[in-house]
């Protein structure tokens, strides 16, 4: 067997590929199928078997369009736009149904072993071919593999988005903490359709719990900043209306700089830095002296 | 509490030294000039030191009736009398938000008997100012 020195051009290789695939997509495919469930990281609780399999061979036959003209090297190119399309929603999708990205990388490098598996068979004689040709599918690979991962990437950070979504918009939990004490933690995110359910809440129960004095502790909200400060402002220039007097808690040295850069004006309100110090201003407005009985430690 | 009055009335009394002002649930505009002079008339007569504004009828208020409530407990506090503002309910409270009145200055209590309690002291003493005369 003569070994062939000669540089063979990727197009060449991309031919051979292309007819390669055509013939044996069915075997590459039922191959793929059996590697990928060897892994066992193919999870057949977040997807169905027949639906992973109608994805792959989808995947192939688009992967087979692409390197049709025999390009091997720019996955920018026209011809792989339905494959760059097809990789992105499936990670996306993938990335939705809760598969790790060590998964989906899994899913789609199995193609790459089971490819290169047969195409060492193919070209077992021709080992300089054979070294030119991984080289070539292994690149390719790799940069459709990136793509997928960032559209995993994208997939995922769209989920979390969701989810903080829901969080920001959980029920306020507005608390009797004393006889004529409310208290309220806000976490997270405060826009004014959010303040404007606060304050709702807030002064539906002053009228119903008749309190005196409102807690407000904004230990937990993401971003103070002059938007959020009038919010805050609105609300408790509201229960004021009402005769209930709020305190604003959990001011960390931080937001306090903040608001103190910002000009941020809070008028007559009184503000503390822990829920200790503003429970301590609300009993001494409310007329409450503590006392501890002697002996006890 | 009675309202069986001609519409046009403003409803006022005395209780305890303090003028008792109790809003109708409907703020209509020509009953609402006629109570800013008529309860400063009142002060003005009695030299009351107390006057209560009641909302605890009210569940809606624009911004006519809220700029001449506004006004009218100004104006008391300049006669010299002490001014609160009592039964705001949650929705008129939202409303004077949207409308951004605040009544500043002026102490707001959610019932009418807390107002009460507050000024009786204040009362009480002109009370017996008078009665020394």
């Amino acid at each position: 067997m003569v070994d062939e020195k000669i540089d063979i051009p990727t197009g060449e290789v991309g031919e051979n590929l292309v007819k390669f695939l055509q013939k044996n997509e069915k075997k590459i495919a039922d191959a793929w199928t059996i590697n990928r469930l060897k892994n066992s990281k193919i999870r057949a609780d977040l997807i169905s078997k027949e639906d992973m399999d109608a994805r792959s061979t989808r995947l192939l036959k688009t992967f087979t369009d692409a390197v049709t003209e025999g390009n091997l090297e720019d996955i920018s190119m026209g011809e792989y736009g339905p494959l760059n399309q097809l990789l992105d929603e499936t990670s996306k999708e993938l990335a939705a149904r809760g598969f790790t990205l060590f998964e989906t990388g899994t899913y789609f490098f199995s193609l790459k072993d089971t490819l290169l598996e047969y195409l060492q068979k193919e070209y077992s004689a021709k080992p300089v071919i054979l070294n030119q040709v991984i080289t070539i599918v292994s690149k390719l690979f790799d940069n459709l593999s990136l793509t997928a991962f960032d559209s995993f990437i994208k997939g995922r950070e769209k989920t979390l988005k969701g989810y903080v979504k829901v969080m920001a918009e959980m029920a306020t939990p507005i608390l009797l903490l004393w006889k004529e004490i409310l208290f309220l933690p806000i976490v997270g995110v405060v826009d004014s359709k959010r303040a404007q359910t606060i304050m709702e809440e807030i002064l539906r129960q002053i009228s119903e719990k008749n309190s005196k004095i409102l807690i407000l502790d904004i230990m937990g909200v993401a971003v103070v900043d002059s938007a959020v400060a009038n919010h805050i402002i609105k609300i408790t220039r509201a229960t004021k209306l009402m005769g209930c007097e709020a305190i604003i808690t959990g001011i960390s040295s931080s937001i306090a700089q903040t608001m103190v850069s910002l000009g941020i004006d809070l008028g007559g309100l009184k503000t503390r830095s822990t829920l200790i110090d503003g429970l301590e201003y609300a009993f001494e407005v409310l007329g409450y002296h503590i006392s501890r009985n002697p002996g006890k430690n | 509490m009675n309202h069986n009055h001609d519409a046009d009335d403003v409803l006022m009394y005395k209780n305890y030294g303090c003028l008792v002002v109790p809003l109708d649930a409907e703020l209509r505009d020509h009953t609402l000039a006629r109570t800013k002079d008529e309860v400063l008339a009142k002060v003005q007569e009695t030299r009351v030191k107390g006057v209560i504004v009641d909302f605890s009828a009210v569940s809606v208020i624009d911004s006519y009736a809220g700029e001449l409530l506004n006004d009218t407990a100004r104006a008391v506090s300049l006669l010299g009398a002490t001014v609160v503002i009592s039964g705001i309910k949650p929705g008129t409270a939202a409303s004077l938000v949207d409308l951004d009145l605040y009544f500043d200055g002026i102490t707001k209590v959610p019932a009418l008997e807390e107002a009460l309690r507050i000024l009786r002291p204040a009362a009480a003493n002109q009370g017996e100012t008078s009665h020394e005369t």
